[in-house]
């Protein structure tokens, strides 16, 4: 009744027909497989693992021995005291806004961080499209889909996946993040969200507030996933149209994603506060 | 036997793709070396042994990616097809025409890619860099990738050898 010719065209549109479901089916779900990722990333990150720490153990023969010792570990040292410097700089600003805000608010509630595991990185999203990162450290350690990842220089991005020792991080320069966040100096609004190029664009902030290049965003902790007051990036553009309620920033995040190596997970979820109008 | 060493290839490809190449300034913008292999199997070897691998390891790159689960699974599966297509229009042995199909395979691969992300991920945005990837991809692939197939041939023909010696000897 049907020739060859007829029944691989049907075919076709079937498989294809199946395949759109499924994908769209994917799509709607806001996190990914649990079984089969979970499986996958038991059975793959060990040899990255052993991968990544043997690239490392090389990397680091070829830089620490061969060329400039002294030299790179000072430098090393600068850095990470830089780093930590201007992680309590900011802490310290945070503070200080904060204590400006108690003198008129009574219910006012502080959402640091308290507990974290430190952890490595051994492996990186395949696709030059999307940001994500596998950690050696996984549920045995506590750690838990959904629990915030930040690094010295501010927030990193969000667990996906955890298998019993690894676990899959979205990075917040991934399309699919959105960090709610707040302009340090003028505490306007905003959500965060990744963007293909590895930047991050700060939207929905009200056209009234003025917001200058150079201005830091930090995480909000309105989102009830991300700590309040960690830091994201600065503003390095302003969109701000001549009509409409919103402006967007273009925002470069503190942290250089690339050459992530270590993150701190943190495993003490932040309490959710109270909205509070800027 | 044959599966066993193509799902080691494959286990290879995806450990080299997600600790290697991204730490090194050498492979950084290198194509999917897997997409590769799938050209290879849709080249050289039978849909039985294809269409697993395909499936299998596009799973495990979509566990290892951001993008939609099934995004890579989905990819390799229809780049087996286009390949298998080819197949019937071309000579398999041509190697001269390797280049070229690779070529195709791993922009087909990539519109694949980011055309499904653009239409299904809400929110999600076609970069900017997009072009500039895809054709610092093709370059690479169309140098390197039929050197890679041709190896793979090598290796996969030896190895199978091998087995049916090694099958031969215990019966």
């Amino acid at each position: 009744m049907f020739s060859r010719k007829m029944a691989m065209i049907v075919g076709a549109i079937i498989l294809i027909v199946v395949n759109v479901i499924v994908l769209s089916v994917n799509s709607k779900r806001p996190e990914p497989s649990t079984g089969i990722g979970k499986f996958i990333i038991a059975i793959v990150s060990p040899f990255q693992e052993i991968v990544s720490d043997s690239t490392t153990f090389v990397k680091d023969i070829w830089k620490h021995y061969f060329f400039q010792v002294s030299v790179s570990e000072e430098n090393a040292r600068l850095n990470r005291s830089l780093k930590q410097v201007e992680e309590k700089n900011n802490r310290l600003k945070e503070v200080e806004l904060s204590n400006e805000r108690l003198k008129k608010l009574f219910a006012f509630k502080e959402t640091l961080y308290k507990r974290v595991v430190a952890a490595e990185v051994i492996g990186r999203d395949p696709s030059p499209w999307y940001k994500t990162i596998i950690i050696n450290k996984g549920s045995r350690e506590g750690v838990e889909r959904g629990m915030p990842v930040v690094i010295p220089e501010g927030i990193a991005g969000l667990v996906t996946d955890v298998s019993n020792i690894h676990a899959k991080i979205l990075l917040v320069i991934d399309q699919n993040s959105a960090v709610d966040a707040l302009i340090q100096r003028t505490r306007a609004r905003g959500i965060v969200k990744g963007e293909p190029s590895g930047r991050l664009l700060l939207q929905y902030v009200q056209r009234k507030h003025d917001i200058h290049v150079g201005d830091i965003v930090v995480s909000s902790g309105l989102d009830g996933v991300f700590p309040k007051g960690i830091r994201i990036g600065y503003v390095h553009e302003v969109d701000k149209p001549d009509s409409g309620v919103f402006q967007q920033l273009a925002v470069t995040p503190f942290g250089d994603f690339e050459k992530l190596e270590e993150v701190l997970v943190v495993l003490d979820p932040p309490d959710q506060p109270e909205i509070q109008e800027p | 036997m044959t599966y066993v060493f193509h799902i080691l290839i494959g286990f290879c490809m995806v450990v080299f793709h997600t600790t290697v190449a991204p730490n090194s300034s050498l492979f950084a913008g290198f194509y999917d070396l897997l997409g590769v292999f799938v050209i290879y199997l849709g080249f050289f070897r039978s849909p039985r042994e294809a269409i697993p691998f395909a499936l299998f390891f596009g799973m495990v790159m979509d566990v290892f990616s951001g993008g939609i689960f099934g995004l890579y699974a989905t990819a390799y599966f229809w780049l087996y097809i286009c390949v298998l297509g080819l197949t019937l229009f071309i000579r398999k042995n041509n190697i001269l025409l390797l280049p070229v199909v690779v070529l195709f395979g791993v922009v087909f691969e990539n519109i694949v890619m980011i055309g499904i992300t653009a239409l299904m991920d809400a929110g999600a945005a076609i970069p900017e860099s997009a072009a500039k990837t895809v054709i610092g991809q093709a370059v690479w692939a169309f140098f390197t990738g039929p050197v890679l197939i041709v190896a793979i041939k090598y290796v996969d023909d030896t190895w199978e050898k091998f087995a049916t010696a090694r099958a031969k000897e215990f019966a």
